[in-house]
């Protein structure tokens, strides 16, 4: 039976079955909301057994582990894991330097942000998804009824406008005090970076994870000669003259920029998918994400 | 000062500002939209750096380009910086000294005549701002005297000669030796000889521009000494050398006469001779120990195309009874656009002359070209040596009216009577022209025999032909040009020589100084008749650092192409 009846444009049945069985690697201690299917490591009332502990006054005498007592003369109760709901926040960078590159970077970052979306909602989480520019925004929904309402948001939202990260990053920190599980695409084009903005999402409590998304244009430019670049987000304006020297130069520039934000990543244990537009949704989900993000 | 053969080639000079057009007109940068212009500013330093180099490749590859388009414009329109070579400006003069100069059967003898001849020739050469070496030939020839800007040092050397027994054959002992010279293009090797001597006929002297001169009559048993045509009428002169009476054959055009002739006896022949033909070979039959001379061919010219604006009967007569064809008209009927080898203005002149030889008769009163002031009775002395005068007696005739002309200083004088000239040959208006000043109606000169034959031999000057007699030898194919004493000029006449028939022709230009115009018309006739010249001067090098510099573009261009793609 379908988990949805409009799968998002391009995403096969099979592939939402397989997306349906992953679960989210939380960071523990990430705050839950509700019950959910997120198993946690804290007792709760799940099926799920995880530990012995010794009775204590006040312990249900149902969690008693009566088999326990008759060897060794003593009380244990069982611990069950607990079952929580999280939040995912997908912040998605929509302004006009995504919707940039062959593969255009706007497509696959709307089409993993919605298999990522997919993965939550399927596993029973809150789902929220801000637009930046924050002219669009999907609040909290949870459920896999919500399936295809949120993946008609996510095909109807179109690229546009420009976008400084940084300041959107602080923005959303200051108005979403709900910690969660806050995974950002975006191709990190700002020329006043996203360090600051990342670091008020960690102080909020919120678990990190940025997917660059870079289109092979990007990474390795194959224009030569004399040309006027155009700023395809903030129409600044550059003219330059490109030998295969020069290329070199511009890419060992993109390298450095590209490490330093890697590195930074690192230093805050922020998980860090350097992703091009040109893989496959499936390819970065199974082979990337998985045993990272994913589980 | 820079002249151009071809001047309307600059022309193509236009193509720079159509270079410079498509230059501005090309988009300075290829528009690009990205979305990572902060990090090419990040590496900007760098980049810009490669954006002056690239500029300036790119200014270089223009400025090319440009130098391009002009040396190739230039080269194009055959630049020159002065004139042709002169045939002659670089001459060696090689002095026949046998014995048989020193025959006395004419006098002054050969040697005399020749000694004149070289001095003569040596002088204009010189005069022209030339070089001349002499050479002697005898049993061993030699280099008497080597190049030199000196008339002083060739007087000296060519006093210094005296004739001495020689074998018969040092001609391809001279041309050997001359071989040190092969190749030179601007020296001419002028043999001035009695030509009793054999030039033999494999010897190909293409290299050389090799001008016999031959002075006197031949020496030999039985020589063809003069053939004069005209007028249809034919004139042989043949002597008999020998100390006995001979009977002698000879073949004119096929057909074959008898003449007798006495010991050293120089024996005339006429003939009856139309314009059947353009060569007429001439041959005597007998044995003789030097056939050099005794063969001769004859060039005939075609009979002009004479355009006469006049109304006087007589001159359409005379001029018909020369064979050339006449068209006559009257001075209304005049257009410069009628075609005709040259023209013939009685009491006419109009406003623009004639790009043609002309033969101008009694200019009207008010003409632009000839002061005219009044009129004399002329009474003319005796007949001058000119050719124009050639067998026309104008002694016994008397002009009634003369207008006193005052022409310009390039015509000169050839008859002059009582206060003024009557006769002016000459170049005006960079044409060949004769000026004959009286009135025909107002003397009986008309009616006289001698007035046709006047008229042909001004008929043949205008045309360039000489009167004088010319030989060549038909196997060897070297033309032999008779040394024309009656060249006014300094220098060498202009003109087109040919120096070999059998191998293609190789043609030599000959240029007049100052006469920038007669050299492009020597230029422009050379291309029509599909001769070769020597190229200008400067097309050379101009050519070559035109292909330079389009060696440079193509190279800057590749080298711009791997760099920026």
């Amino acid at each position: 039976m379908p988990l949805s009846s409009e799968p998002f444009p391009g995403f096969s049945e099979a592939l939402l079955r397989r997306l349906a069985r992953f679960r989210f690697r939380l960071r523990p201690g990430l705050p839950g909301r509700g019950v959910g299917e997120h198993l946690v490591r804290k007792g709760g009332a799940s099926v799920e057994f995880s530990d012995f502990r010794t009775y204590s006054f006040g312990d249900d005498f149902r969690l008693v582990d009566w088999n326990s007592y008759a060897r060794l003369d003593r009380l244990f109760v069982k611990v069950f894991r607990d079952e929580e709901g999280f939040v995912l926040h997908l912040l998605l960078d929509r302004s006009r330097s995504m919707d940039w590159g062959r593969p255009n970077k706007w497509q696959f970052a709307r089409r993993l942000a919605a298999a990522l979306g997919y993965v939550a909602l399927s596993a029973f989480n809150w789902v929220t998804v801000q637009a930046l520019p924050d002219s669009f925004f999907l609040k909290e929904r949870r459920g896999r009824g919500m399936i295809p309402m949120f993946f008609q948001f996510l095909d109807q939202m179109p690229p546009g406008g420009s976008l400084d990260l940084s300041a959107a990053l602080e923005e959303y920190a200051r108005t979403h005090v709900q910690p969660g599980l806050l995974v950002m695409l975006t191709d990190a084009l700002t020329p006043r970076g996203v360090e600051t903005g990342i670091k008020r999402l960690l102080a909020r409590g919120h678990q990190v994870v940025l997917l660059h998304i870079l289109a092979p244009e990007e990474t390795n430019p194959n224009m030569l000669g004399d040309l006027e670049l155009e700023e395809v987000e903030w129409r600044d304006r550059l003219e330059v003259s490109l030998d295969s020297f020069a290329a070199r130069t511009y890419r060992y520039t993109f390298q450095n920029w590209r490490r330093e934000l890697e590195d930074f990543c690192l230093s805050h244990q922020v998980p860090y998918f350097l992703l091009s537009s040109d893989q496959t949704v499936e390819d970065v989900l199974l082979k990337r994400l998985v045993g990272v993000l994913l589980g | 000062m820079i002249l151009f053969g071809q001047p309307w080639f600059l022309l193509s000079l236009l193509g720079l500002g159509l270079l410079l057009w498509l230059y501005l007109r090309q988009p300075r940068r290829q528009k690009k939209i990205v979305s990572q212009v902060f990090l090419f500013l990040r590496a900007r330093k760098e980049i810009l750096t490669r954006f002056h180099r690239l500029r300036f490749f790119r200014n270089l590859i223009f400025f090319l380009q440009c130098l391009a388009v002009l040396l190739l414009g230039t080269a194009s329109a055959l630049p020159l910086t002065g004139f042709y070579p002169l045939l002659g400006y670089r001459a060696v003069l090689v002095l026949d000294s046998s014995l048989s100069m020193m025959a006395q059967d004419v006098l002054p003898n050969r040697w005399e005549q020749a000694r004149e001849q070289a001095r003569q020739l040596g002088s204009n050469l010189l005069a022209d701002g030339g070089e001349v070496a002499l050479w002697e030939l005898n049993q061993d020839p030699h280099l008497v005297l080597d190049f030199t800007k000196e008339a002083s040092d060739l007087d000296r050397a060519l006093d210094e000669l005296a004739p001495a027994f020689s074998a018969p054959t040092p001609a391809e002992l001279l041309l050997e030796r001359l071989d040190r010279w092969a190749g030179e293009r601007m020296l001419t090797v002028y043999l001035i000889s009695d030509m009793a001597l054999e030039i033999p006929p494999a010897i190909r002297i293409s290299h050389l521009a090799l001008r016999p001169q031959p002075v006197g009559t031949p020496c030999g048993n039985l020589a063809i000494v003069d053939a004069v045509w005209q007028m249809d009428r034919l004139w042989l002169k043949v002597a008999n050398f020998t100390n006995q009476p001979r009977t002698v054959r000879l073949d004119v055009g096929g057909s074959t006469s008898v003449l007798n002739l006495e010991a050293e006896e120089i024996g005339s022949l006429e003939f009856q001779q139309t314009r059947t033909a353009s060569v007429l070979p001439i041959r005597l039959m007998e044995e003789d120990a030097l056939p050099w001379d005794n063969q001769l061919d004859l060039t005939i010219p075609l009979p002009p195309r004479i355009l006469l604006v006049s109304s006087s009967p007589f001159l359409e007569s005379a001029l018909e009874a020369a064979g050339n064809n006449v068209v006559t008209i009257g001075p209304e009927d005049y257009r410069p656009e009628i075609p005709a080898d040259l023209i013939v203005l009685e009491d006419f002149l109009p406003s623009s002359l004639p790009e043609r030889p002309i033969l101008v008769i009694h200019p009207p009163m008010s003409n632009p070209y000839f002061a005219w002031t009044e009129t004399a009775t002329l009474v003319i002395p005796r007949t001058r040596t000119d050719p124009l005068l050639r067998f026309v007696d104008l002694s016994q005739i008397r002009f009634q009216q003369v207008p006193l002309l005052d022409p310009p200083a390039s015509l000169a004088p050839v008859v002059r009577g009582g206060e003024t000239n009557i006769l002016w040959k000459g170049f005006f208006n960079n044409q060949k022209t004769v000026l004959l000043a009286p009135s025909l109606s107002s003397s009986s000169w008309p009616l006289e025999p001698t007035f046709p034959v006047f008229l042909d031999n001004v008929v043949r000057w205008l045309m360039g032909e000489d009167p004088l007699h010319s030989t060549n030898d038909a196997e060897s194919g070297i033309l032999i040009e008779p040394f024309n004493p009656s060249y006014q000029g300094r220098g060498t006449p202009w003109g087109l020589y040919g120096t070999d028939r059998a191998d293609g022709l190789s043609f030599y230009t000959v240029a007049q100084p100052n006469q920038q115009e007669s050299n492009l018309q020597i230029r422009a006739d050379m291309e029509q008749f599909g001769l070769r010249s020597a190229p200008p001067d400067l097309l050379r090098p101009i050519t070559a650092a035109f292909l330079i510099t389009a060696l440079l573009v193509y190279a800057l261009e590749e080298v711009l192409r791997k760099l920026y793609g």
